[in-house]
């Protein structure tokens, strides 16, 4: 099943000071980020890498790897991904980055053509089988991911499921919206959150399951963005997500 | 120029209508949609012929040519003028029914782009041409108030108006080339002037109808709420009813009045708003909740509806990127509870809706968003009102009442 992601962007690096540089970076990044948010992988490219040269941020390196790896350059994905994880300091986003580029290489190994949307195996709702692939699940999962720095968080399993069923009227929001030119289509999409100890949104990812629809993903993408999520109890990182099954209103 | 021109002729009219508040009492016995009636319209034999409407009622400024579609089937008429967001022409869908004198014009929803992420969110409705039309019509265009078969549709045998909602200005704005705050540039905001290039087309089309219905859901009901001055000054020989589906505005207690700026900066709101409604306009943005007595003075004969749930999360998200002084616009946002979406609801009712006699309301203990063109319709009954039964009052029997959990 191919898939177009829509995930968060790294935020910019702080650009408080107001040297020539940090301004050019600025612009260079607003742009750049207008462009992501319209799917202009290109153009978002070359642009955050003009930011990089106006002010070499290690988290323009990330961006510009998402922008590949939406674009279906994959091989230039990979080598930004490790390009970033070698200049971050942040360690959760740098195993986040080590974590696509060997998916990617993973992918790539397996004949994937470098020009194609990025395919990826649904996690498990099972904490402990987050990289076997399986068929998307029917209930929420909050897991662990591999690595010590995405630890286990199924204690926020419930509030966390609460808060996206408080709140699904918004995410069909999109689904009706898209549907009214798609109708008859059922929408099975499913909503990948990954959650800083504190609560903060760190990326969002929304897949679609019967088509290609990036506009649909990246309107529930904005969605997840205006939610203010709980702290985990436990004070580690969680990976969320959420499967929507979105039936056509007659 | 052309909208210019059509501001000063709708002005014309609208004045009389405030001043001649008995207007339209005998509409002229009609009609087919495709034989103009009014003694203006190309065709009539004698232009001479007594008008029992009032003279400033000239519809004469509406030069279009009168649609001509095969009866009582969905079909899409280009308006190569009329621009989506994205600079992609766009047009309406129509179903004409020749043995009906009444139209429901329905405004399409689906949020708003107003920064990046209302923007994105709006992105599912970037363009819409014949293509996203046909989809359309296949499926929706036969539920809820389109629906055709059922007796207790009150709109079942009217000629049925479609404009599809792509411009994401909620159908107000007239501003080009503009380039959004964290969201996407060079956008056309330009919903209220193609709903001007419509009414040069329906105008001709039903210019003698009995009844226009101006209706919408969510963006499209502010749009309705929002153009309908214009299109009851319009349709000035015609009764004419709004019906607002989810879409309220609230007083700037509720609506930030910097969200309100951001609005009328983005879409250019202070020039599609009616001249005569200075009140709409505020110092610091807000004051667009006073539109609402602005439509209870300025057409008191009408029939106002509107339809909303009391927890609407949908206009409460997009009304809570104002909060805390419109911190949602640049990060998070603070959202509006449900509660507060509440407070705000029942002040509009309290203050503007229950005192006046042309206002009717239709509230739902709920958490959705519209309520119209799905089987919900159908299915929605409040206090033992259903919700059809409700519409067909404010729409057929012109009665008014207001109805809450």
């Amino acid at each position: 099943m191919t898939r177009l992601f829509a995930l968060l962007l790294l935020a910019a690096p702080a650009l408080a000071d107001d040297t020539p540089a940090s301004q050019m970076a600025r612009q260079h990044y607003q742009k750049a980020t207008a462009l992501f948010n319209l799917g202009e992988w290109t153009d978002a490219v070359a642009e955050y890498k003009e930011a990089y040269k106006a002010l070499p941020q290690p988290v323009f390196l990330y961006n510009i790897a998402q922008s590949y790896r939406l674009g279906g350059d994959l091989p230039k994905a990979v080598f930004f991904y490790n390009s970033y994880a070698h200049n971050a300091t942040d360690p959760v986003t740098k195993h986040e980055a080590e974590l696509r580029a060997r998916k990617l290489e993973a992918q790539l190994a397996k004949g994937a053509p470098p020009k194609t949307a990025e395919t990826r195996s649904e996690p498990s709702a099972e904490p402990t089988a987050a990289a076997a692939p399986s068929p998307m699940p029917q209930q929420a999962a909050a897991e662990e991911t591999p690595g010590p720095t995405w630890a286990g968080a199924s204690e926020r399993l419930g509030s966390m499921t609460d808060l996206i069923k408080k709140h699904r009227d918004q995410f069909r929001f999109c689904y009706d919206a898209w549907s009214r030119r798609h109708p008859n289509l059922d929408g099975h999409v499913k909503l990948v959150l990954m959650l800083a100890p504190d609560g903060t949104l760190q990326a969002s990812e929304a897949h679609l399951q019967e088509t290609n629809a990036p506009e649909l993903e990246r309107c529930i993408v904005a969605m997840s963005r205006q939610l203010t999520y709980p702290p985990a109890p436990n004070g580690k990182m969680t990976r969320f997500s959420y499967p929507f099954e979105f039936k056509y209103r007659k | 120029m052309r909208d210019l021109i059509f501001l000063v002729a709708i002005a014309g009219c609208s004045e009389s209508a405030a001043t001649a508040p008995d207007k339209k009492p005998t509409p002229p016995a009609v009609h087919s949609p495709f034989v103009p009636v009014s003694p203006y319209a190309p065709g009539q034999p004698d232009p001479g012929t007594p008008d029992p409407t009032p003279v400033s009622c000239d519809q004469s400024t509406f030069p279009g040519a009168p649609i001509t579609t095969p009866a009582n089937q969905w079909t899409w008429v280009d308006f190569p003028e009329a621009l989506c967001r994205d600079g992609s022409a766009t047009g309406i869908g129509v179903r004409l029914n020749p043995k009906s004198s009444k139209v429901a014009i329905y405004l399409e929803g689906g949020g708003a782009c107003f920064h990046g992420d209302s923007c994105l969110i709006n992105d599912v409705l970037l363009n819409f041409g014949s293509a996203a039309f046909g989809a359309w019509a296949a499926a929706t265009g036969s539920a809820g108030i389109f629906d055709s078969s059922r007796s207790d549709n009150p709109f079942r045998d009217w000629n049925m108006i479609y404009v599809p909602y792509c411009s994401g200005d909620v159908h107000a704005g007239n501003k080009e080339h503009v380039d959004v705050p964290g969201g996407p540039s060079d956008q056309m905001f330009v919903g209220y002037r193609n709903i001007g290039l419509y009414l040069e087309r329906l105008v001709p089309t039903f210019a003698g109808a009995e009844q226009v219905v101006l209706t919408g859901i969510s963006a499209g009901g502010v749009g309705a709420a929002f153009n309908y001055d214009r299109v009851a000054a319009a349709f000035c020989r015609s009764r004419v009813t709004l019906l607002d589906d989810s879409g309220p505005v609230m007083a700037d207690q509720y609506l930030s009045p910097c969200l309100q700026e951001r609005w009328r900066e983005m879409w250019n709101l202070d020039a599609t708003l009616p001249p005569d409604c200075a009140s709409c306009r505020g110092p610091d943005g807000g004051g667009l909740v006073n539109f609402l007595p602005y439509l209870t003075t300025k057409h008191p004969n009408d029939q106002l509806g509107i339809i909303s749930a009391n927890r609407d999360s949908i206009i409460s998200l997009f009304f809570g990127y104002g909060a805390n002084n419109c911190q949602g616009l640049s990060g998070i946002s603070a959202g509006m509870s449900g509660d507060t979406f509440e407070a705000g609801l029942m002040d509009v009712r309290s203050r503007f809706i229950m005192p006046s006699k042309n206002w009717g309301s239709y509230l739902i203990d709920s958490t959705s968003h519209t309520w119209i063109t799905a089987l919900t319709f159908y299915n929605t009954s409040v206090n033992g009102v259903p919700l059809p039964q409700w519409v067909d009052a404010l729409v057929n029997q012109h009665t008014l009442s207001n109805v809450a959990p």
